[in-house]
Formats: C-alpha cells, sequence, structure tokens
C-alpha cells in the first residue's frame, strides 16, 4: 500500500465526483468529508519527501511535509471545511467545483517540494478560483475575473521564468530558501509579491475579492495570498528589503480601508494590511518573527474568514454590503452582529483573542531586533485596523442610522460557519499553546504579561474613543456611494487612455505620411506624363528614326552578351 | 411567519426595541443602542480609557522600546495616531473620489447583486 499519496488529489478527485453526483445531501457531504478527511491525515503524516512523480525526465515533489508545510496545509483543511459549511446552501455546481479544486491546488502548492510542482499548482489557483468570481454571472463581474486572472497568470509566468533561470545556474529545481541577486531570484520574489498584494502590485486584491458571491469571497479569502505568504517564508526568510515592503503594506491600504463604502472591499484592504504584518515577519527572519508570519497567517485567515461570512451574510440577506445602504441591523442580526464583533476583536488583536496572540509575535521580534520605526508602524496600523474593519462595519451595519432594513438572521449553516470560526478565534486566543505547538520553530514566548495587557488595551480603547469622537463630531468622511481611484486606475483608466491616444496619434501621422507620399509619386507620374507622354513637350521633337535606331542598340548589346 | 409577514408593513417605522418580531438578543441590543443607553455606554468608555491610562502608574512596565515608558504613550499613540489617520484619509479622499459608475460597466460597484445568488427574507418585506 501506497504510504502517502499527494493531498490535493484528494480535493481534485472530490471536485471530479461533485460534478458526477446529484445536488443535494451527497454533494454537501462530500464538500465537507474532503477537507475533513485531509485534515486528518496531514495531522498523520510523519515528515520528509512522501512522494514523487515523474513527469517529462523531472522528478517532481509532491510531498515536502515539514513543519512549516504542515501547519499551512492545516489551516487550508480547516478554511475549506468552514467555507463549504458556510457555503452549504449553494447549489452552483461551478462554485462547488471551484472551491475544492481550489483548496486542493492551495494545498498542493504548500507541499510542492520543486519550483516546477509549486508553478503548477500555483497556476492550479489562479485558474480555478477566477470561478468563484465569474459565478456572480454579471458583465461587471466577467470583466473584475478577466483582470484577476490575466494579474494572476501573469504571477505563474514570473515563477515559471524565475525557476528556469535559477535551473541554469545551479542545475536545481528545490525550491528552498534563496538569497536575493540574480535574475532568477529576482523574478520570483515578483511572483509571489503579486500573489502577497506587494505595494503597488497587489491591487486586484481589493479589486477583485469584493466582486466574487458571497460566498466565493470567503473561500478566497484564505488560500491565494496565504500561499504566497507561505512561499516568501520558505524561499526569502531573512531577506531585509521585506521589512521595509511589508511595513508599506500596513500604511498604504489603511486611507482606503477608512474611506471605502463597500464594506468587503474594506475588508479587502485591510486583508493586505494584515499581509503587511507577515510580511514584515518573513524579512525579519528571526525564528521569532518567522512564528509569528506563520502564526498571525494562520489566525488571520479565521478571524479574516469570519469577518468576511459576516458581511456576506448581510449581502446574503439585504442583497447589498455597502455602509451607504446598512445601518441598524443589530435589531434583527444580533447572532451575525456578535460574530462580526469577535472578528473584529481578533482582528484588532484583543488580548484573549487570536489577533493577540499572533500579531504580538512579530511586533516583539520587531522591537527585539532594533527596528523601532517599524514597530511603530506595525503598532499604528495595529491600532487603526480596530477603526476600519471592526468599529466603522459594525457601526455602519449594525448600529449607525436606521436603514429600515429588517432582514431576517443569516440562515443556519451560515450560523453555525460563523460560530465555530468564532469559536476558533477565541480558543486560539485563550489556549495559545495550541497554536504555538504547531509552528515551525519552539516557542519561547508569554504573550500575557501584565504590561502587554494593559498596553494594548490602552491602545484599542483609546483607538475606539477616537473613533466614537470623529463621528461624533461628524469629522469622519462619510460613507456615500463611490469609488476610490487606487493603482488600478493605471491600467483600467490610464494605460487605455495612453494606448489610445497613442494609437490615435500615429494613425494619424500614418495618414498624413502615406498622404504625403502619394501625393509626391502622383506628382511625379502627371509630371512625367506631361512631358513624355504622347501629348507630352518632348513626344513632340522625338523622331521614328531615334526609336529604331535604340532597338538597334539593344539588339547590338544582346549579341554581344551572347558571344562572351 | 405568516404573523411576522402581517406585521411587516409597520416593522420599519416602530420604535427600536417596541418590535415583538424582534429575536431576544436583537431586544437586548436595540436597548443598548436607545439614545440614554448609548450615552451611559460612552462614559463607561471614558472611564475605562481614563482607568487604563491610570494604570500606567500602577505597576512595573517591562519595555523594550524608549518611548515605551512614557506614561500612557499607548494611550496617545492610540488615540492621535488612529486620528491623524482619519484626517490623512479625508483629505485623499477629496482627490480619488469619483463616481460609483466610474468604472462601469467593467465594474461590479454600480452593479445591483444578482437576486438568484441571494435570499432576502425580510421582516417588513
Amino acid at each position: 500500500m501506497v504510504e502517502a499519496f499527494p493531498i490535493a488529489f484528494l480535493f481534485f478527485a472530490g471536485a471530479a465526483l461533485l460534478a458526477l453526483l446529484p445536488k443535494g445531501a451527497l454533494r454537501a457531504g462530500v464538500l465537507l468529508a474532503v477537507p475533513l478527511v485531509a485534515l486528518y491525515l496531514i495531522w498523520n503524516l510523519p515528515e520528509g519527501n512522501l512522494f514523487s512523480a515523474q513527469l517529462l525526465n523531472v522528478e517532481l515533489e509532491l510531498m515536502r511535509v515539514d513543519r512549516l508545510s504542515r501547519i499551512f496545509a492545516i489551516i487550508f483543511c480547516v478554511a475549506a471545511f468552514l467555507a463549504n459549511l458556510y457555503a452549504l446552501h449553494v447549489k452552483d455546481t461551478v462554485q462547488q467545483v471551484a472551491a475544492l479544486a481550489y483548496s486542493g491546488s492551495a494545498i498542493g502548492a504548500v507541499f510542492a517540494g520543486d519550483l516546477i510542482a509549486l508553478f503548477l499548482f500555483w497556476e492550479g489557483t489562479a485558474i480555478t478560483s477566477v470561478f468563484l468570481i465569474w459565478a456572480r454571472r454579471t458583465e461587471g463581474a466577467l470583466a473584475t475575473g478577466m483582470r484577476y486572472l490575466i494579474i494572476q497568470v501573469s504571477s505563474g509566468v514570473m515563477l515559471l521564468a524565475g525557476t528556469v533561470l535559477i535551473w541554469q545556474e545551479s542545475g536545481s529545481f528545490t525550491f528552498e530558501a534563496m538569497t536575493l541577486g540574480s535574475l532568477g531570484t529576482w523574478l520570483l520574489l515578483a511572483s509571489f509579491g503579486i500573489k502577497a498584494a506587494f505595494p503597488l502590485m497587489g491591487n486586484w486584491l481589493s479589486d477583485a475579492y469584493p466582486a466574487a458571491t458571497v460566498t466565493g469571497t470567503v473561500i478566497l479569502s484564505a488560500f491565494t495570498t496565504k500561499l504566497a505568504i507561505y512561499a516568501l517564508a520558505r524561499g526569502f526568510p531573512g531577506t531585509e528589503l521585506l521589512i521595509y515592503v511589508g511595513a508599506v503594506m500596513t500604511l498604504l491600504p489603511t486611507l482606503y480601508a477608512i474611506l471605502e463604502n463597500d464594506l468587503r472591499r474594506v475588508l479587502a484592504y485591510s486583508l493586505n494590511i494584515q499581509l503587511g504584518f507577515m510580511v514584515v515577519g518573513v524579512g525579519i527572519g528571526t525564528e521569532l518573527s518567522l512564528n509569528g508570519t506563520v502564526a498571525h497567517a494562520f489566525a488571520g485567515i479565521l478571524y479574516k474568514a469570519l469577518l468576511f461570512m459576516g458581511v456576506g451574510a448581510v449581502l446574503y440577506r439585504t442583497g447589498t454590503a455597502k455602509a451607504s445602504e446598512l445601518g441598524g441591523l443589530h435589531r434583527t442580526m444580533p447572532l451575525t452582529m456578535i460574530f462580526c464583533a469577535i472578528g473584529a476583536m481578533s482582528i484588532a488583536a484583543f488580548p484573549w483573542l487570536s489577533g493577540f496572540i499572533s500579531k504580538s509575535l512579530i511586533l516583539s521580534a520587531a522591537a527585539y531586533k532594533g527596528y523601532y520605526i517599524i514597530w511603530g508602524v506595525l503598532l499604528f496600523a495595529s491600532a487603526v485596523t480596530l477603526h476600519h474593519s471592526g468599529l466603522k462595519i459594525l457601526h455602519n451595519v449594525f448600529f449607525g442610522q436606521d436603514s429600515g432594513l429588517r432582514p431576517k438572521e443569516a440562515p443556519v449553516q451560515m450560523l453555525l460557519a460563523m460560530g465555530m470560526t468564532a469559536a476558533l478565534c477565541i480558543a486560539l486566543g485563550i489556549f495559545p499553546a495550541m497554536l504555538y505547538d504547531l509552528l515551525p520553530f519552539a516557542v519561547d514566548y508569554a504573550p500575557y504579561t501584565l504590561t502587554h495587557i494593559v498596553t494594548q488595551f490602552q491602545l484599542l480603547l483609546f483607538a475606539i474613543l477616537s473613533y466614537v469622537l470623529l463621528v461624533k463630531s461628524g469629522f469622519y468622511p462619510a460613507m456615500k456611494r463611490s469609488v476610490y481611484l487606487d493603482t488600478d486606475w493605471s491600467y483600467r483608466r490610464m494605460a487605455p487612455a495612453v494606448i489610445g491616444y497613442a494609437a490615435l496619434m500615429i494613425g494619424r501621422m500614418w495618414t498624413g505620411v502615406t498622404r504625403f507620399a502619394l501625393r509626391q509619386l502622383t506628382d511625379v507620374a502627371t509630371g512625367l506624363y506631361k512631358t513624355h507622354g504622347p501629348e507630352g513637350r518632348i513626344a513632340r521633337v522625338w523622331p521614328t528614326g531615334s526609336m529604331v535606331l535604340w532597338v538597334a542598340v539593344l539588339l547590338a548589346a544582346a549579341l554581344l552578351v551572347n558571344f562572351l | 411567519m405568516s404573523d411576522q409577514q402581517k406585521k411587516a408593513p409597520s416593522a420599519g417605522t416602530q420604535e427600536a426595541g417596541s418590535n415583538g418580531d424582534l429575536p431576544p438578543l436583537g431586544r437586548l441590543f436595540s436597548a443598548l443602542a436607545a439614545p440614554k443607553a448609548a450615552k451611559t455606554l460612552f462614559y463607561a468608555l471614558v472611564v475605562l480609557c481614563a482607568g487604563s491610562f491610570l494604570a500606567d502608574f500602577l505597576y512595573h512596565k517591562h519595555t523594550y522600546v524608549s518611548v515605551e515608558n512614557i506614561p500612557g504613550f499607548y494611550a496617545l499613540y492610540g488615540l492621535f495616531m488612529t486620528a491623524g489617520a482619519v484626517v490623512l484619509a479625508k483629505i485623499w479622499g477629496r482627490w480619488v473620489r469619483r463616481d460609483q459608475d466610474y468604472y462601469a460597466p467593467y465594474d461590479v460597484d454600480a452593479e445591483t447583486y444578482p437576486q438568484d445568488n441571494l435570499n432576502e427574507e425580510r421582516h417588513n418585506g
């Protein structure tokens, strides 16, 4: 019997099976059972390279199990289970198949031991996930999905190009820690950076995630970006550049998260900020900070999914996720509100919730290594996250101005999924050892010190105070139906405009040049015709004899050539 | 179910908290969101803030960064930095704000969410 097989194939088999089964309980069973079985298998796998396959003379390592890949695979299975539970009402075959194939690809990529296998699964996540956006089946979603796909696939193309260059240099495809230097490594970093939503490269995230279906966004939020974080942690730990990249990531999206009206877009921006924390952790590169990155990815998948689930439930019941249209839903959706609040408190890192025990690892690592400015930036991002991802959502959806909407409480499968996710957020916060024991390195860190608890409460309580005062004084930006231009404007508006303008100008120049040339040629032709034509002045004085003479000369030349 | 639908037309206009349709938790939150209770909650927040600020003088802080030693550093940082971010966002928003249909039809912002993916059950129809 085979000891181990690629867990990804279990998901692909499940996805294929789904298409054959009739809609209903059987499919629901497959959707829930596959991630659970995979979780059980992964939990019990031994470490090492467990499975390799031959593809065109290349040995592919499909199951590299170590502490780093195992914890990511575990949280991916948990996220897939929770998201599928949340989406249990969905009857759309496309979404069900895409959900399983997408989570399977992400798990496959995490276990990939070499760059070729990583590339295959990397593209797999791109191609499967876009269907969760297209499943909305509107013109806007089609266009957004296309933009998303182009960017995701180009990330894969860069990965492939980098792989080829690295193979040329070292003759090896193994995916292991690298130092930046050659073009190949830079290409890999750029490829990971696109998926991890680096500044100026990551606007696809806030563009595409709010366009997906209610349940699709929950699934999307877990995998692609965290896979990129895994790849960074595996490939570029301790790359100092990443500290600054990550710090910028925690700052820039903040403005948009404060302004945005679409709350799922607010959450996408705030997801980008959380990725910034993880990238900083990778950049610092100590055992503590790498543990922090992994722990934060683990906790982040849960509380982010919880927030997307909460806002998604509101969208499901009211038809909108825009702050300007919502308000006062605490009356009829109190449970959803509580779950959202737990998610918000987790992301804001309240003590005894999951964000606290994961984020503090990264902050402490930055302080211990003397990156004081970075520490200050992260502290700021941490406080302001409470503003936009917590208070703004709770205030605009569940309290604030009454929208008059009285939607029913979220359906039972959504409540169950949210409840379980919220329970996990609390459990991780109260029993951090549950998470710390799974981390890649041994953890010697106590998150619950008196100083840490008191200072964290100070930070967050005063952040709440500032929010309340700003809203009361009417200074907080009003939520209006609008869009806020971000870097995606450059390829959605500027580039098409520039290209359009250039095309127009080149077209005009071409017409001008050809018209000029044509006129010149016509002039020459008519000039010649005038002078040498039948009616031309020169033709008039040509005697017939001169033509006969020239014919004779030509014949003589032909004779001469013949004899030579 | 039918009972709730009968009451529906008035539900939207009724005062918060007096709606019999509401789930028990919803009634509790309505009571908390009533203007008077909200005021009390606000003062409770102020008291909590003050308490956490003063707590700084009561114990020995273990610090790694020198600014941490300033009493109430985290409080001031939380208050002013977040407020600063909001001010900055507000200014930035003036530059980059566009109408909702700016990117239409190639974006979902101006679209309504397709009904067949939703289940808009409401108490007030």
